[in-house]
This record gives C-alpha cells, sequence and structure tokens, in this order.
C-alpha cells in the first residue's frame, strides 16, 4: 500500500471531496487486487495504479461530480483564453513574491478551479512526478495531447492562484507589467 | 526585433514546458538552449516558468491517506481472499485431488506476487537521501546510533566476504508508514541500499522464493533494481541494488550467514 498517500491526495484534487476520494481509492486498490494477474511485473507499479484510479473515477464518479460541479461553471466560463500568456510571463518582481508565497491551500484551490483534463495533466506531472509518457498512458491519450493539456493547465493554474492573490492584496493587479505584444502567435496550440 | 526573430521565439516559447520536464531529445535540447543563450526574453520565459514549477511542486497540497482508509482497504481485500478460501476448502473435499491441487496452486500464485516493500525500497533506493551516520566507524558504532532511535535492533548485516565492500552510512528511513534503519553500502563501487524494519505485519512475500542458508528469502524486481527480503528474528531486511540475480544470491547468503 506504498502508494495510498499518493493515490488519496490525486483522488481528492479528482473529486475534491474527501468522502469521494476514500471511496474512490478504496475501489481503486481493490480493483488493483483483483487485477494484479494482469500487472506486468518490471513495469511502473505506480503508474498502473494511476490508470486504475482514473478509469475508477471516469466511470464511476465523474457524473457524481459533475453533477455536483454545476454551480462552479460560471467561474469557468470566466476563464480567459490563454492569448494573455505573455502578461504572465512578463511580471517580474511582482510574480516573484507571489510565487515565493505559495501555500498549499492555495495551490489546493487554485488546482479546483482548473478543468478536470487540463488540472489532471498538471498534477500527474507537477505533483506526482510522472514522465509524458505515463501521463499518455494514464490519461488515454497521445503525448502530444498530454503537452498541450499540460501548457494550458499550467497557465490557468497560475492565472488562479495570481487572481487570488490580487483578490487577497498580495499582488496589485496594477503590478502585471505587460511586455510589448508580439504578434498572435504567443504559443497556445490545443 | 525582426519578424523572423519574433516567430522563432513564438515557435519556441511553445516548448518552454517540455525543455523545463526535461522531455527534450538531445538534439532538440540543444538547439533551444542555443536560442535560450541568445535570446533574453525567452531566458525570461523558462526562468519565470521553472519558479512556478518549482513553487507549486513546493507548495503541492500532500494529504495523507487517513489511518481509517488504509484500515478499510486492508479489510475490503482481506474479504476479497475469504471466499476463495473457503471455496477452496470446498473445493478440496468435493473435487478430484488432482484438480484441487491445481486450484491450492492457482490460489497461492494470485494471492502473493509482489510485495509493497519492494516498490517503496526501490523508490528510496533511487534517490539519493543524505547519509545522518558515517559507516567509517564500523558497523558497531552505526548499530549504537540508531539504539535509541528505532524500536528494533539494527544489526548492519555483513554482506560481503571476498570483495571490496564497505558500509558508507546509514540514516532513518520508512517503509510505508514504519520506520526503518536504512544503510548504505559501497560494493565495487555499486550502491546498495539495506533497509532495516520491525517485520511484524509486513507483507514481504513474492512470487519468487528461495531459501537460502534455512531462511525464506523473496525476491522482487522493480524498474530493473533486484529486490531481496528477507525475516531474522522478527527484524526485516530489504536489500535493493542494480547488481544481478547472480549477485544478489550471494549478497543474501552472505547476510543471512552467521
Amino acid at each position: 500500500m506504498g502508494h495510498l498517500d499518493s493515490l488519496y491526495a490525486t483522488g481528492l484534487r479528482m473529486t475534491r471531496d474527501p468522502r469521494d476520494a476514500e471511496d474512490l481509492v478504496q475501489d481503486t486498490m481493490l480493483t488493483a487486487y483483483r487485477f494484479f494477474h494482469r500487472f506486468e511485473p518490471g513495469t511502473n507499479c505506480k503508474a498502473w495504479l494511476f490508470k486504475i484510479l482514473t478509469n475508477t473515477f471516469i466511470n464511476k464518479y465523474r457524473k457524481k461530480v459533475r453533477e455536483r460541479e454545476v454551480r462552479d461553471v460560471i467561474d469557468q466560463e470566466e476563464m480567459p483564453s490563454l492569448m494573455s500568456e505573455d502578461v504572465a510571463v512578463a511580471s517580474r518582481d511582482p510574480e516573484g513574491l507571489l510565487v515565493g508565497n505559495l501555500l498549499s491551500d492555495d495551490v489546493k484551490r487554485a488546482l479546483e478551479q482548473v478543468p478536470y483534463d487540463y488540472r489532471m495533466a498538471v498534477v500527474l506531472c507537477d505533483l506526482q512526478d510522472f514522465s509524458y509518457k505515463e501521463i499518455a498512458d494514464i490519461m488515454d491519450c497521445p503525448v502530444g495531447t498530454v503537452m498541450s493539456r499540460l501548457h494550458r493547465g499550467r497557465r490557468l493554474l497560475q492565472k488562479a492562484l495570481r487572481d487570488y492573490a490580487v483578490r487577497q492584496g498580495i499582488v496589485k493587479a496594477g503590478d502585471v507589467i505587460e511586455f510589448p505584444k508580439k504578434n498572435t502567435t504567443s504559443g497556445e496550440q490545443s | 526585433m525582426s519578424g523572423k526573430e519574433a516567430l522563432r521565439c513564438a515557435g519556441i516559447s511553445r516548448f518552454v514546458d517540455t525543455y523545463l520536464d526535461g522531455e527534450f531529445a538531445e538534439t532538440d535540447r540543444a538547439e533551444f538552449e542555443a536560442h535560450l543563450g541568445d535570446c533574453e526574453m525567452c531566458r525570461g520565459k523558462v526562468r519565470v516558468q521553472a519558479e512556478w514549477k518549482q513553487a507549486i511542486k513546493a507548495a503541492a497540497p500532500r494529504e495523507q491517506a487517513p489511518a481509517a482508509l488504509r484500515n478499510r482497504v486492508a479489510r475490503s481485500i482481506a474479504r476479497e481472499s475469504k471466499p476463495m478460501l473457503s471455496w477452496r476448502a470446498w473445493a478440496v473435499r468435493a473435487m478430484p485431488a488432482a484438480a484441487a491441487v491445481g486450484l491450492v496452486a492457482t490460489f497461492m500464485i494470485s494471492k502473493v506476487q509482489w510485495s509493497p516493500v519492494a516498490a517503496d525500497v526501490v523508490a528510496k533506493h533511487q534517490k539519493m537521501m543524505p547519509i545522518e551516520v558515517s559507516g567509517s566507524g564500523g558497523s558497531d558504532s552505526v548499530r549504537k546510533w540508531y539504539a535509541d532511535k528505532v524500536d528494533f535492533p539494527v544489526r548492519p548485516p555483513q554482506l560481503c566476504r571476498q570483495q571490496a565492500c564497505s558500509l558508507r552510512g546509514g540514516r532513518l528511513a520508512s517503509i510505508g508508514d514504519k520506520q526503518a534503519a536504512y544503510l548504505v553500502y559501497d560494493i565495487n563501487g555499486d550502491k546498495v541500499s539495506v533497509f532495516i524494519f520491525d517485520a511484524s505485519d509486513m507483507p514481504i512475500e513474492t512470487r519468487r522464493k528461495a531459501v537460502i542458508g534455512n531462511r525464506e528469502v523473496y525476491f522482487d524486481q522493480e524498474h530493473g533494481y533486484n529486490v531481496a527480503l528477507f525475516r531474522d528474528r522478527g527484524v526485516g531486511y530489504a536489500i535493493a541494488s542494480d547488481l544481478d540475480q547472480e549477485q544478489m544470491v550471494k549478497l543474501v547468503s552472505s547476510a543471512v550467514s552467521p
């Protein structure tokens, strides 16, 4: 049960609810136990468990969580298009101040603002240290999709953290300095 | 900035993440770095994204699974295996002997085939964890260092009697949620990790079992590393290294012989 903490923490990121996360992890462990004969020894056990976690979530919990999330939809619709990426990148000191003062509660709350597919790419890469290939396998999508989900997910997360910091008065909105705009070729491809 | 340069930066900036995640092929990385050398703006982007990545990682919420969940999982898995036991008992009585033997054999294989201890041990073996007590004072001083830190005896095993081998040192670590003594050995330049822990309720059994020096030793493989697991007077031992199977058997037989 060496990966139980990681599975639980990730289950929380998926369901945003401790009780659902516990049920999800229990279902995952039981499925893993039942299907252990399909696990190839020598391959990555953690990635295998996370694939089961992801599939279990999608099959059994996602509908329930979605229903609960209806009230959050308005928030997500306000997500900006990512053309403002350079704004994020350009700010210097205020950003340093924000980045240096991140709290785990802030990250948790900000992650909750990021839509599922993008959020999971970030969680699997930055919080659970999986490689792109492992993430592609866990999320059952091509590596290129992992890359674009990660890119977008990280920028959305940064935006959410920045907005939160602005609301809290940690950085002022005006502190964000814009670089001279290049043409509109600034990167997002998804 | 010329239009051509801007285009190049735009193309490059898409891959800042790929670069920072260490997912570039060698040649792409060289090209990317060459551009960074010339371009202050892209360097800035990389720096800011690197800071973000690090800060988010550092502040990432890391909830631990509640004890109640741990128990629930253990219970549900135990429940899962119970009906099979009674079914097996029934089968032994009701079915012809040959078929029953087949059943018992598959049951044993499906129940016991990997040890979560091995996965944990390899994960820690791969990390470069700093030493807290040096082995240069000999294994006795290492043993003494652990005496008031863990509640099981730490007897550094004699890993090798013929080859060049030294105990580099040790530190406190954990296996699952239990405390463990972690010893690092150097055998002909190869790092060998030995974890010593309280073996009660610690599932070390795997599919590959061997009896070495009257002791049951279980072998496992994780990420290409070989792991050997055994018990000695209630204390569990897990040895991880990238040595091959044959050398591992040698190490273990050296460790278990008096």
